[in-house]
């Protein structure tokens, strides 16, 4: 009985583990992310430097030290589309936000390399960014719920998207 | 009793000078800045795990040199970045350095500040060379010809022009002093002079057949120390038998 019932767990939890951490993966290239922002075409590609003020306001947001000196973006004049990267728990997730109007209107994973807490990459998650400003204390103006078992995951993009809106109100501020 | 006695301290005298010398090491480890100093053999460090693997492809340009160690990129003898599998080319600008893997581009000022990792070519193109006209970037992938501003922010297809006017960057071997200078920083701190007496002392340093061998020592220790109270206390109570029956 024992054995028959090592047989089955192998046979069906086995397949199921293989299906869990295939999910990991490229999910759209950067390309495609600001294609789909731009749906009547993107601006040029523009560069912001991350030093002074705007690097403390970063890593303070990140809690760590923020590696690029420099980041792109695409700006049209009232949507901007950044392409960031923050490490869930040991490898960087790959994330496309767009801001209008100092609000977020969309969140999207693009890229994810670990094979826990890709739970992140789906609507039910970013969908609750949508609309989401910065308050006075430059955080995000309301709660983002967690997924259980990608609390990492769920910590970094929120991360990126406090930090793409610092970076709308900075090239705004630019322009 | 005193054959035995003679054997086993023969046997073990070795392994109590090893003991002793390295004891007394350990025990002035701080005195001795022990902890601080470390042990640079080769063969030693290579017991150890920690060595270098045989260096990746390697470019120099404009003064600069790039060599991939493992999955380490150096640049003029600075990490700046990890977890990388290629090293196809690098071009020094006036302002930047672009190091060029299979898929990205790490741009580095030119006085070795990370900047940016870019797309350099779209998926599922490859970088195959890297070079320059004039002051921008012009690079060749599995499908294409493609050239950037100076500032590295955007790469376009190249003309034909641009492509026969290409000085192209190839691959050339670092210098040994450059090579022992990379292999010195990838391998670290190595390993500390009291680390290896510890190991020594403990017989950790031949793995498990040390330390059941230091076992093996510590029991004929064990026996030596029996048998000398032995060979001391026998004679005298023999004395004290024979001394006892001539009174009688």
């Amino acid at each position: 009985m024992r054995l028959l019932l090592s047989c089955l767990m192998l046979f069906t939890v086995a397949p199921l583990g293989a299906a869990v951490s295939s999910e990991a993966g490229q999910y759209a290239t950067s390309s495609d992310y600001v294609r789909s922002a731009y749906p009547d075409g993107a601006p040029d590609v523009s560069t912001i430097w991350v030093t002074g003020e705007l690097r403390e306001k970063i890593e303070a947001t990140l809690g760590h030290k923020f590696a690029e000196l420099r980041l792109r973006y695409w700006f049209d004049g009232n949507t901007s589309v950044w392409i960031l990267n923050e490490i869930g728990k040991e490898l960087p997730i790959t994330i496309g936000v767009s801001v209008t109007d100092d609000a977020i209107r969309n969140v999207q994973v693009l890229e994810f390399r670990e094979s826990r807490g890709w739970e992140v990459r789906y609507p039910f998650f970013t969908d609750q960014f949508n609309d989401v400003r910065l308050d006075n204390r430059g955080e995000l103006d309301r709660k983002i719920d967690g997924i259980t078992g990608a609390t990492l995951s769920v910590r970094a993009v929120t991360r990126i998207a406090n930090i793409a809106l610092l970076l709308h109100d900075q090239i705004k501020k630019k322009n | 009793m005193r054959r035995v006695h003679r054997w086993l301290g023969i046997v073990s005298l070795f392994f109590i000078l090893v003991l002793a010398t390295t004891g007394i090491a350990l025990n002035h480890s701080e005195e001795w800045r022990l902890d601080q100093r470390t042990v640079n053999a080769t063969w030693l460090l290579h017991a150890y795990g920690v060595s270098a693997p045989p260096p990746g492809p390697s470019f120099a340009a404009d003064g600069h040199r790039a060599t991939l160690l493992g999955q380490r990129l150096y640049l003029d003898g600075v990490e700046i970045a990890q977890d990388i599998d290629s090293l196809t080319g690098i071009v020094a600008l006036p302002t930047f350095v672009l190091l060029a893997t299979d898929n990205a581009g790490i741009v580095v000022t030119r006085d070795g500040q990370y900047v940016e990792t870019i797309e350099l070519v779209p998926a599922p193109e490859t970088v195959t060379r890297l070079g320059r006209v004039g002051e921008r970037p012009i690079l060749q992938s599995t499908l294409a010809y493609y050239s950037g501003d100076s500032e590295l922010t955007h790469f376009k297809p190249a003309s034909p022009n641009a492509r026969d006017a290409a000085v192209w960057v190839d691959q050339s071997l670092p210098s040994k002093q450059e090579l022992q200078q990379l292999v010195r920083l990838y391998r670290g701190k190595g390993v500390s002079i009291e680390r290896v007496l510890a190991d020594l002392h403990s017989g950790r340093i031949l793995g498990v057949s040390g330390t059941l061998l230091t076992d093996v020592i510590a029991a004929i220790l064990i026996l030596l120390s029996l048998t000398g109270l032995a060979v001391w206390l026998l004679p005298k109570s023999r004395q004290n038998r024979n001394n006892n029956g001539k009174r009688q």
